[in-house]
């Protein structure tokens, strides 16, 4: 068997250059098809992987825990008492990454000169700070040290637009556990920036601090959890609901309708752009195949006059369409990879940032390289393509007429 | 009897690759109206090549060709290619007729590169393949003809337009005797009757029944008859 | 003759001939289909996100649009108002002031976006009053319309107050009370959470406004090319006057980039798909050409140029482009019609349209560009790429030629 390989396999790459420009056009068919797949795909996947990033990092974390009833009423009517002891041990499974309680309330934020609504986050800081963008946003000033810390952290747009600076004191308004009107002065000292939308309305206190301020004691209105891996998120999610049954256990894909979407759109419009792409190529490289099978009919018949066996046919012609597709596609992995890492700065997408942050994506997109999906395809672009060959193979092989064999020359 | 044909000095040297193949060798030769000429001799002895440089499909290493006293040697292609539609016919041995196009098409296709007007050249054809037996068979295409009649038509289209010479490659290699016969016998009467100039390349022995002059070649050469 | 000989070529191999029209025709219709999806659905964004509340452009302070400071207003003097004046009849202005404050039901108080508006002007830029869903718009001066999530979560009903708490244009206490008279839906989140209107003049008396306004809406259900001609001439009249005129682009910039980019990957993907059509349908061609190597000698032998045989080639390829083409323009602009009357549905990403306003039915929309423009760029790259095999036949030499098997 390996004999007859080896007897096979020159002549069928051989065979390919007679049509040197043919060969070279299909080639160039494949490696670009195969070369756009993985580009477009790696876009497309960092930026539904931004948009995953950039809602886990905006305080959503992988999923949340609140009160029954919170969900349709965000108020401070559906607080939680701390942890019992099963969720507490569920929370300190291993496979969660990272979780912290909150403390959630609308307000309003009043400066000398200007007022705003906000939302205010009661935040642990050392949990939090493995949770969200906070702790490593802040540009001016200083993060929280301890939950029983004081002070506020304002977002830069929302600090201009109270006209504020660092130490200078706001007043915070808002209705507390009792329903009664609660105020309390505190002064800014650190301003964070980094996410645009937050800036504008999201304040920070420590959770102690907000918890006085609102009434609550020791409860809080939301747990935020993060996984160790995104494929993971399911079951933690599943563990937390089992270790609480009478509280409101949710992932981001229920709690943020948007980004899932964005994740079906970019991996939908991968599948077919790949589908569509794939299709167009197949089509050539069968015809081509076609057209190298018929043109050498004569040149079977004779080999199998011979004494070649219709099965070395079957396979030379399967070795063609190997010896075409295969370096199409490791040539066109190769320029997609190339294309990909060049841009390892990322892919600033300049003044369509607006636009891209209303998608989900960033300002920035980092294409990733996937090496195992980069396999997954080509391993699939081959597959597909010696399937495609098998039917001018066929034709090959077949007994071919004498008076074909016999045609006189000029 | 004018001379259509002046061969004089023909040589033709092919470069294969490594290897010179001398194909013709001071070949001279006069053919004059009205002859039915047969040019025979074996593989590779020069007979194709001869005629293929004698109907301006080819141009001699050395030597030159006259065409109704026109010298080949002078004309560019665009200028070869307009002596090959007007005054010269040809006849090969296979694929002589354009797949597509019905025999009166065929016929009709030299006339239309020509510029001839509708009615003339559909007489002209339908006369032309009366005069070959193929009455009937006007709206065929070759794929529906059998290869005598295909090469009946190959012979209609080759004098349509009155050439000043027919050439013909190997006409009868590709059909059984019966068809050989009928296909040589309407050359013979063309050539008696409207006094057409035949050139006829072959191997087979039979045609030389059927040609007036017999030039033998070898190795590239004339052997016979001496001149 | 050529036609003729050219059109009988294209079918000596019937199939594959027929192979290579579906692969065009498809791609024809793919290049017709989804682009005129995607301009249908920009003007479906467009005009929603306009529609609701921003208007088509809108006439402000200079800083306004980042920092929307209460002390950023402008007086409607002599030169805005004969600079509106000017404005071409149908185009729409309503004045509208905006702040924030503390509205408090009986059981909840929330942060809300309060904004001043003339009731009976504002249903032509805005469809907000259009989308009461209970009750009425503004009527009496100390009517308010909320959010149907903003009603809901303050737990307010129609006719009940809400106690209203900001701060004034000179620093001091805004305090009012209103009566609930409707509430409305957008299907917008931010909106329905946290915008509340109240009358104008109400507004100013409240807030201390001293007639002065924060914007001036200019209504989007005009002409495109009015509305555009009315932002330049506005731009021109009020230059110096430290106003500005923001037009959607800006107001909605998310949208208008948004669009941008999805303009543009687009165009990359239909450039990749077309370059490999093209790519793959020249090898049929230079194959369909090399298979008749033989016969294109022999018609060099009888007498014709090369210059009549490319011709004839030629003219193949022109015919399989065209006919291949057309037929995906008939295929394509059926499809196309038949989606834009019944809409494409889209219920699994309804949450992204929701961001635009947007149903999560699209309509695409079949214009001359979309139908035409695709197509062009395909059968152009389909007979510039036939130039190949015809470029060949011009160094055909002729006895090598009919000697090829």
């Amino acid at each position: 068997m390996m004999k007859t390989f080896f007897l096979i396999a020159p002549i069928a790459w051989r065979n390919l250059w007679r049509r040197g420009t043919r060969t070279v056009l299909t080639m160039v068919t494949v490696a670009l098809a195969v070369a756009s797949m993985m580009i477009l795909g790696s876009f497309m996947r960092s930026w539904g992987q931004s948009a995953f990033d950039r809602t886990v990092a905006a305080m959503n974390a992988h999923g949340q825990i609140h009160a029954r009833g919170f969900m349709d009423d965000p108020t401070l009517e559906y607080s939680m008492p701390p942890p019992s002891t099963a969720l507490l041990q569920a929370l300190n499974n291993p496979s969660i990454k990272a979780w912290a309680p909150r403390v959630v309330a609308s307000a309003m934020v009043r400066s000398e000169r200007e007022s705003a609504p906000v939302r205010v986050y009661g935040i642990n800081p050392q949990r939090e700070a493995r949770l969200s963008f906070v702790s490593k946003a802040v540009a001016q000033g200083r993060y929280f040290t301890e939950p029983a810390d004081s002070g506020v952290l304002l977002g830069r747009l929302l600090v201009d637009r109270l006209q504020v600076k660092l130490g200078h004191r706001v007043v915070l308004t808002a209705q507390d556990a009792k329903g009664d009107i609660a105020e309390i002065g505190v002064k800014v000292i650190g301003i964070y920036q980094g996410q645009p939308e937050l800036e504008k309305f999201a304040v920070y206190l420590p959770i102690t601090q907000a918890q006085t301020f609102l009434g609550l004691d020791r409860r809080s209105s939301e747990i935020a959890y993060l996984a160790n891996r995104r494929e993971q998120v399911s079951s933690v999610t599943a563990m937390l609901r089992a270790a609480a049954p009478d509280l409101d256990v949710r992932s981001w894909s229920e709690l943020q309708p948007f980004t899932r979407a964005i994740i079906e759109i970019t991996d939908n419009t991968n599948a077919i752009w790949g589908f569509v792409s794939f299709a167009l190529v197949a089509f050539g490289l069968v015809n081509t195949l076609l057209m190298a099978v018929y043109e050498r009919l004569r040149e079977f018949g004779l080999l199998q006059a011979l004494g070649m066996k219709p099965a070395w046919l079957l396979m030379q012609i399967m070795l063609e369409s190997c010896f075409l597709v295969i370096p199409a596609t490791l040539s066109g992995a190769v320029v997609g990879a190339a294309v990909i890492l060049s841009f390892s700065d990322g892919l600033n997408l300049g003044s369509w940032g607006a636009g891209a942050r209303m998608i989900g994506a960033s300002q920035v997109l980092y294409p990733q390289f996937d090496l195992r999906q980069t396999g997954i395809a080509c391993a699939v672009v081959i597959g597909l393509s010696i399937l495609a060959s098998i039917y001018p193979a066929v034709r090959a092989a077949r007994r071919v007429p004498v008076d074909v064999i016999t045609r006189a020359q000029v | 009897m004018t001379a259509i044909i002046q061969c004089k000095d023909v040589s033709k040297t092919y470069n294969n690759g490594a290897i010179e193949v001398s194909a013709l060798r001071d070949v001279s030769l006069t053919i004059s109206s009205a002859e039915f000429v047969s040019l025979s001799g074996p593989s590779g002895c020069g007979k194709t090549t001869l005629l293929n440089i004698i109907g301006g499909l080819d141009r001699p290493s050395a030597g030159d060709v006259l065409v109704e006293g026109a010298s080949l040697n002078t004309k560019s292609n665009s200028q070869l290619a307009d002596i090959r539609l007007r005054r010269i016919g040809y006849v090969f041995q296979a694929y002589n007729l354009i797949p597509v196009l019905s025999a009166l098409e065929n016929v009709e296709f030299i006339m239309q590169l020509q510029g001839l007007e509708l009615k003339q050249r559909r007489e002209r054809s339908m006369a032309i393949l009366h005069s070959v037996g193929l009455d009937g068979m006007e709206n065929r295409r070759p794929a529906e003809l059998s290869g005598g009649q295909q090469q009946r038509v190959a012979v209609a289209r080759a004098i349509v337009s009155d050439p000043a010479i027919v050439l013909a490659d190997e006409p009868t290699a590709n059909l059984d005797s019966r068809n050989s016969n009928e296909l040589l016998e309407l050359m013979q009467r063309l050539n008696n009757e409207k006094n057409i100039t035949f050139v006829v390349a072959t191997h087979d022995p039979k045609v030389l029944q059927f040609t007036g002059r017999h030039i033998q070649m070898l190795d590239g050469q004339i052997v016979a008859p001496q001149n | 003759m050529i036609l003729s000989l050219a059109w009988r070529n294209l079918w000596r191999r019937r199939r594959r001939t027929i192979a290579s029209l579906t692969a065009i025709a498809l791609t024809c219709v793919i290049v017709i289909f989804l682009p005129a999806l995607q301009s249908g659905s920009y003007g479906a964004m467009i005009r929603s996100a306009n529609g609701l509340l921003d208007g088509y452009a809108q006439i402000q302070r200079r800083d306004f649009l980042d920092k929307p400071a209460m002390r950023l207003s402008f007086s409607v003097n002599k030169t805005v108002s004969s600079a509106i004046a000017e404005l071409p009849a149908g185009v729409q202005v309503v004045p509208r002031d905006i702040s924030y404050a503390l509205l408090s039901s009986r059981k909840r108080s929330l942060g809300a976006q309060v904004m001043g508006v003339n009731a009976e002007l504002e249903n032509r830029v805005s469809t907000i009053p259009g989308r009461i869903i209970s009750g009425q718009y503004l009527h009496a001066d100390n009517h308010i319309v909320l959010g149907d999530a903003l009603a809901r979560n303050l737990q307010v009903n129609l006719g009940e107050t809400v106690d209203m708490l900001g701060m004034a244009r000179d620093g001091s206490l805004a305090v009012d009370v209103l009566t609930v008279a409707g509430i409305f839906r957008t299907g917008m989140r931010e909106l329905d959470r946290q915008l509340v209107q109240i009358k104008l003049a109400r507004f100013d008396q409240t807030f201390a406004m001293q007639g002065q306004r924060h914007a001036l809406v200019i209504g989007s259900n005009t002409d495109a090319a009015l509305l555009h001609q009315a932002v330049t001439t506005l731009e021109r009249s009020l230059s110096g006057t430290g106003l500005v005129v923001h037009d959607w682009k800006k107001l909605q910039a998310g949208v208008y980039y948004s669009i941008q980019l999805d303009m543009v990957s687009g165009i990359f993907m239909y450039l990749i798909l077309i370059v490999i059509v093209t790519a793959s349908l020249l090898n049929n061609m230079m194959m369909s050409a090399m298979e008749r190597t033989r016969e294109f000698g022999m018609m060099m032998a009888l007498g014709v140029k090369p210059g009549l045989l490319g011709r004839i080639v030629w003219t193949e390829i022109v015919l399989m482009s065209g006919l291949g083409t057309l037929l995906g323009m008939l295929l394509g602009s059926a499809i196309t019609l038949w989606y834009s009357v019944n809409g494409l549905h889209f219920e699994s990403v309804q949450a992204v349209f929701e961001q635009f306003g947007m149903s999560s039915t699209l309509y695409p929309e079949l214009t001359p560009l979309t139908l035409l423009a695709g197509p062009a760029v395909v059968a152009g790259s389909l007979i510039l790429a036939g130039l190949a095999p015809v470029y060949r036949l011009f160094h055909l030499q002729i006895i090598a030629a009919m000697r090829s098997v």
